[in-house]
């Protein structure tokens, strides 16, 4: 089961560090703090370096040393504009397959529960930095 | 670049990075180094973030915890191929520490290097003797040649000079020792061809082991101050 979870949690680490660097750019400790205070999930911070490289190669991410105020200089990501318009389409998938997961929702169910779907992937376009 | 932390933590980081280009062998250098530096920045933002009034080698292990062992920094970042290379490079150790293991039911310890020693002279020994005979090969196939060429020339050859040669006393036709000759002389020199490999091999044992065990010696010591594999 383990393994079921970890393969899981791959795939849509790869969407919720896309989402992250969307709204604005981080380095990598701060990505993993904005991802653990978003969802609340424990995470094996060193998880999102292969997946910060490979997003690179892909040419959806950039990133940039910066120097820091205090300690070693730090590499910030960010998304590229390639990157945005992947995630668009992406976060369109994801909503799709997590109806297909959840089954259809019938109108009289989505009433019964005001609360809505746990699962919404927040997107603010505008740079809060 | 180990001026951020005290020298126990240092020493710490450094060894956890030291673990962590073990696994980037095959990289281009300067991707080694990249990576090197964005985890040693992580390491340090987290390091800086973490209680100051718990002990610092409790706080640097908590850090290095919550970021995991170094093959889950770097998996799929060689891609696929090289880590699968990877695992291929380290069957031979394995079976050697296997071996070592199954004959004196002890890690490697003293023993066990002194069973590498002994193993590596023995190589040593067996590369001197594969050299020899591809010297000797060669030589003497030439020689044979060159002998065979004289006596087909003049017959009186070899009796002028007294050379007594019956390298094959069945073959009475000077072809068929001609032949013979030629066969022993590239024999010869495919075995210096094929010594490249031999030696390339035998450096790869010789350098890689001590290596190896440096590593392991590590990685139990990081396992015995706290950290989970």
């Amino acid at each position: 089961m383990d393994n079921k979870i970890k393969q899981l949690r791959k795939g849509v680490l790869e969407l919720a560090i896309m989402n992250s660097l969307y709204k604005q750019s981080h380095y990598g400790y701060s990505l993993v703090k904005s991802l653990s205070v978003e969802n609340g999930l424990s995470l094996t911070e060193g998880t999102i370096y292969p997946i910060l490289n490979r997003l690179s190669k892909e040419g959806l991410v950039r990133s940039q040393w910066v120097e820091s105020r205090q300690g070693p200089p730090r590499k910030y990501y960010s998304l590229t504009t390639e990157g945005k318009s992947a995630f668009d389409i992406l976060i369109k998938e994801f909503n799709r397959l997590e109806i297909m997961v959840r089954g259809k929702e019938e109108p009289g169910a989505a009433a019964e529960e005001p609360s809505g779907p746990a699962l919404v992937v927040r997107k603010e376009p505008n740079d809060e930095q | 670049m180990n001026n951020d932390f005290s020298p126990a933590v240092g020493k710490i980081v450094e060894d956890y990075l030291r673990r962590l280009r073990g696994h980037l062998h095959g990289l281009p250098e300067k991707d080694q180094n990249e990576l090197a530096r964005e985890v040693y920045s992580h390491i340090y933002e987290s390091f800086v973030r973490e209680d100051g009034s718990r002990d610092e080698i409790d706080r640097i292990l908590a850090v290095l915890g919550r970021l995991g062992e170094p093959e889950t920094v770097v998996a799929e970042s060689l891609g696929a191929s090289m880590v699968k290379m990877g695992k291929r490079r380290k069957l031979p150790l394995y079976i050697l520490g296997g071996l070592l293991i199954g004959l004196f039911g002890l890690p490697l310890g003293a023993g066990g290097a002194v069973v590498f020693l002994g193993m590596v002279l023995g190589l040593l020994t067996l590369v001197l003797i594969y050299y020899t005979t591809a010297a000797a090969l060669t030589i003497g196939g030439a020689l044979g040649v060159l002998v065979t060429f004289m006596k087909w020339i003049s017959p009186n050859f070899a009796v002028h000079l007294g050379v007594q040669w019956g390298l094959a006393p069945d073959f009475e036709s000077l072809p068929a020792r001609l032949l013979l000759s030629f066969l022993m002389t590239g024999l010869g020199l495919a075995l210096f061809w094929g010594g490249r490999y031999l030696m390339k091999g035998l450096k790869f044992i010789i350098g890689l082991v001590p290596r190896k065990i440096g590593s392991a010696l590590n990685r139990r010591r990081m396992k015995k101050a706290g950290l989970t594999a």
